[in-house]
């Protein structure tokens, strides 16, 4: 079946859905907005592109992730911030003594409300607020690995960066992370 | 048994943890595998650890897809001027 596009539609049915898109993977209000306008402009410029395989739907939250990659990548690409090398990263040899855990690094008991975590707006609310708070280059890899679910090569070609840089930045991001969110919400039973 | 070969058989909570991490990104050899659940099997908090991280995929991947936070939404005024911009355009391609 063929569709066609129609932009005058497009704020009423497809804005919110993707402002949540954008704003779950930048963190960021304004960011969000704009580049929600700019995906509504790239658009608009490609309509003669639209061959009406997909809905309209699929299609302009495509041109939005190609737009969140490529600020992922302006971000990567910039310098770092000299406060953001400065800060304390967390690494694998923080939680371990000789191959051990280390007392209170010891993960916390949280599976008993693995189901109910999952189905639960508030958790994913904390996970995506943990998520905004992680910084560092690594933090663009981890959501297009997580998120967008780009594979490894194409993350590092896209973000220049070797496999075991990759390896480095993603790890210590998730332990970030789960670092956050065992201070927020995986507490003991 | 020597401490290397103790270690060949069987991990720490260290490499447990860390093969825990790396199976997101590639998949362990059927040793690693085994080697992996025998350890999970017999350290709690290594199995903790574990449900953690899988809890963290799968709450990422129901973000990922924009359907789980869905209390936001863009302010009327930036709609308008989002509904504004479409408008001229199109009118700029009909002249």
């Amino acid at each position: 079946m063929t569709r066609l596009l129609n932009p005058q539609n497009w704020v009423h049915k497809y804005s919110d859905y993707l402002f949540n898109f954008a704003y779950a993977r930048l963190n960021n209000t304004e960011l969000a907005e704009d580049i929600v306008q700019e995906t509504f402009l790239a658009g608009l410029k490609a309509q003669k592109n639209f061959e009406g395989r997909s809905t309209e739907k699929t299609w302009l939250t495509s041109i939005l992730k190609n737009k969140i990659i490529d600020h992922y990548r302006k971000v990567t690409l910039k310098p770092s911030d000299p406060k953001e090398t400065t800060r304390r990263e967390i690494t694998i040899e923080n939680f371990f003594h000789e191959g051990d855990w280390i007392g209170p690094k010891r993960p916390k008991s949280s599976s008993p409300q693995f189901e109910k975590d999952l189905r639960n707006e508030e958790f994913l609310t904390t996970l995506l607020n943990c998520l905004g708070k992680v910084k560092g280059k690594g933090a663009e890899a981890f959501k297009m690995k997580y998120l967008d679910e780009l594979d490894s090569e194409e993350i590092c070609s896209l973000l220049q960066i070797t496999p075991s840089n990759y390896w480095v930045l993603i790890h210590r991001t998730k332990l970030q992370l789960r670092d956050c969110l065992e201070k927020t919400w995986l507490k003991d039973e | 048994m020597s401490t290397s070969l103790f270690h060949k058989i069987f991990y720490t909570c260290k490499d447990a943890s860390i093969k825990v991490l790396k199976k997101d990104h590639k998949k362990l050899s059927i040793f690693g595998k085994i080697r992996l659940k025998i350890h999970v099997w017999v350290c709690g908090e290594c199995d903790e650890f574990e449900k953690q991280n899988e809890l963290i995929n799968e709450g990422l991947k129901i973000i990922g897809n924009g359907s789980a936070i869905n209390g936001h939404a863009i302010p009327e005024q930036k709609k308008k001027e989002m509904a504004d911009m479409i408008a001229s355009f199109q009118d700029s391609v009909k002249s």
